[in-house]
């Protein structure tokens, strides 16, 4: 470890947390349907977007109709994608003439980006036309992101509003989400990163000769526009299939850091944003805070075991000490430019946040990091997560937190000045329960199913760490890949895609259910026997709920995987 | 063939998706046991 590595790690801590305070206020006002500085160049848009689409912006939904609202429309999303992918020839901008997608891996995708997974079964550059990059692949990283962050805005107003049977209106959140949020922003990054020489063009690929004379094809085309929105929105799908560990999509260590910056700035901020809306910033800070233990834990563990190299490397006398032959120490499945601190970096805020987005080989990383990798995943995206996502499965941990605590000293819980009763608890049960079930039934199906085995590279615990680590992430909508499974067959194509669709859409209905019983309600008024949820005390018993929950659900799980892989590299068992 | 099957599944999974929020909506409309806290 350097004292650089460290202090990379701290500048971006700093960077983001200096964006949470602005950027949340300034989520809050566009929720609320306040002017913002952009309403004069973005407000006829809007008008003229819910003009044409019959919407009437005034108009509010009961949390069920937003919730059929949201399902209707990723329903088309799907089968819109879906469309374009199979019909790949017929469109124009593909100049390297790629054939249609075939049926099950279009699915696969279509499901994958309408849930804002982003996890790819297929090489990009050498599947997807350049139509189908700009219009397919990054219309619905925008809108995924959207509708994640409207989802979480729902349940803020569940716990904001009084005896209310409505909980928002779908159509205005997404739409004021895409054209106020995201689109400056990934309008802003997409200039940075030209700027810093990621490609943007609609240029075939080029032919070069190489020294040795040999005839090399070197993609490129769209980048900067795709790569912008794939880390802002969480999706995390790359423009080629090496991601953001290809030079062109991540060319330096200042791209480096404006990515992680991205990828982690909605999901912080929205934090804030939840606690001006109930009215009280401190819950946000909360809530934050308990985000970036964990955070912090998984970053240090991972630097802390990535710098200290491979054991079973050490004895075939493979350097992998910083030294003038060798200054960046234990490279394995990293990239020179960015060495081992700006590659865990990246691992952790990827894992963490639910974007999926690689610039280091995961499957390389020392067994216990690969174990942390999958625990940043398997806690529900809580560890700041998507956008809206993030917070929404915060909440949900919340709601489990003062429940328990409510148990313990015998009284009715409540958050925010809301009672959490037995409703809504069933509810968020029915919400945390459903991502673990996919993720741990589906890997124990393709451990024991040819098809499923079909595709690993590698035997042992190792191979069925790359089995968990897919569905973790597909279920988890993360979308990163632990490498070393070739996933582009029906049957992880059909698997993956229900867990995708069961972590993205069976989380989010119960979780609206619940933002439209807490609405219903009146403010509980605060008294001696409230739990303060605005502590230190609630930042330590949250910690400790999240913890023991997802510890409770996946230890059997990880034991089975990063654990033994681990305790057999000690007992030099691993060839 | 393919996909008419694919398609197919789509349209299952959000109709199974809808009738699952409806469900939740029935979890919701179930009388609350009366609150015995102090």
């Amino acid at each position: 470890m350097t004292v650089a590595g460290w202090l990379e790690i701290v500048l971006f801590a700093a960077i983001v947390g200096l964006l949470t305070r602005p950027l949340g206020g300034y989520l809050a006002r566009v929720y609320a349907g306040e002017r913002t500085l952009l309403q004069f160049l973005i407000g006829p848009v809007e008008a003229t977007l819910y003009r044409i689409a019959g919407v009437k912006p005034e108009a509010e939904q009961s949390w069920y109709r937003y919730a059929v609202s949201l399902l209707l429309f990723h329903a088309l999303g799907v089968i819109g994608l879906y469309a374009l992918l199979r019909l790949q020839p017929v469109w124009p901008f593909n100049p390297q003439n790629l054939p249609a997608v075939s049926a099950d891996l279009a699915l696969n995708t279509a499901v994958s980006f309408v849930t804002n997974t982003s996890w790819q079964s297929y090489v990009s550059e050498t599947t997807l036309s350049y139509a189908n990059q700009m219009v397919g692949i990054s219309v619905q990283s925008f809108l995924s992101a959207a509708s994640g962050m409207a989802v979480a805005i729902a349940l803020m107003r569940g716990f904001a509003r009084q005896r209310s049977a409505t909980v928002g209106n779908f159509w205005v959140d997404l739409t004021r989400g895409t054209l106020y949020v995201l689109l400056p922003i990934c309008i802003l990054g997409a200039l940075f990163l030209v700027a810093d020489g990621v490609p943007q063009t609609l240029a075939p690929s080029a032919e070069v000769t190489t020294l040795e004379g040999g005839r090399q094809v070197i993609a490129r085309g769209p980048v900067a526009t795709q790569e912008a929105i794939k880390l802002l929105s969480g999706d995390g799908g790359g423009f080629f299939n090496a991601n953001s560990a290809h030079p062109f999509e991540n060319p330096t260590p200042l791209t480096n850091l404006m990515e992680v910056v991205l990828i982690f700035m909605l999901g912080t901020a929205l934090t804030n944003c939840f606690g001006r809306t109930v009215g009280s910033e401190r819950q946000g800070w909360v809530l934050l805070c308990v985000m970036a233990i964990l955070f912090g834990l998984g970053v240090g563990g991972l630097y802390l075991l990535e710098a200290r190299g491979n054991p079973a490397l050490a004895t075939l006398n493979v350097d992998q000490t910083r030294g003038l032959q060798q200054p960046s120490g234990n490279m394995e499945g990293k990239e020179v430019r960015f060495g081992i601190a700006g590659s865990v970096l990246f691992a952790d805020v990827s894992t963490a946040s639910s974007d999926g987005a690689v610039n280091a080989m995961h499957d390389s990383f020392m067994p216990l990091s690969g174990g942390i990798l999958l625990a940043n995943m398997m806690v529900n995206e809580v560890i700041v997560g998507g956008p809206g996502s993030g917070l929404y499965g915060m909440l949900l941990f919340c709601i489990i937190a003062v429940f328990l605590a409510g148990l313990m000293i015998g009284r009715t819980p409540d958050y925010v000045g809301k009672k959490i009763g037995a409703s809504e608890i069933k509810l968020t049960i029915l919400a945390m329960i459903c991502v673990p079930a996919a993720t741990l039934g589906l890997t124990a199906i393709a451990c024991v199913l040819e098809p499923g085995l079909a595709g690993l590279g590698n035997a042992g615990p190792h191979g069925y760490s790359e089995i968990l680590y897919a569905y973790t992430s597909g279920a988890a909508t993360n979308g990163s890949a632990f490498a070393g499974l070739s996933a582009n067959s029906t049957f992880w194509n059909l698997t993956l895609a229900f867990a995708m669709f069961v972590g993205r859409f069976l989380v989010i209905i119960p979780v609206l259910a619940v933002a439209g019983s807490l609405a219903a309600q009146g403010v509980s008024p605060r008294s001696t026997g409230t739990l303060p949820t605005d502590r230190a005390l609630f930042v330590c018993f949250l910690f400790g709920v999240i913890v023991i929950v997802g510890g409770l659900t996946y230890l059997p799980a990880l034991a089975l995987g990063p654990i033994v892989e681990h305790l057999q590299m000690l007992g030099g068992a691993l060839r | 063939m393919h996909d008419v099957t694919m398609l197919a599944l789509v349209g299952v999974s959000f109709a199974l998706a809808i009738v699952y929020a409806k469900l939740c909506a029935h979890l919701l409309a179930l009388p609350a046991r009366e609150d015995v806290s102090p």
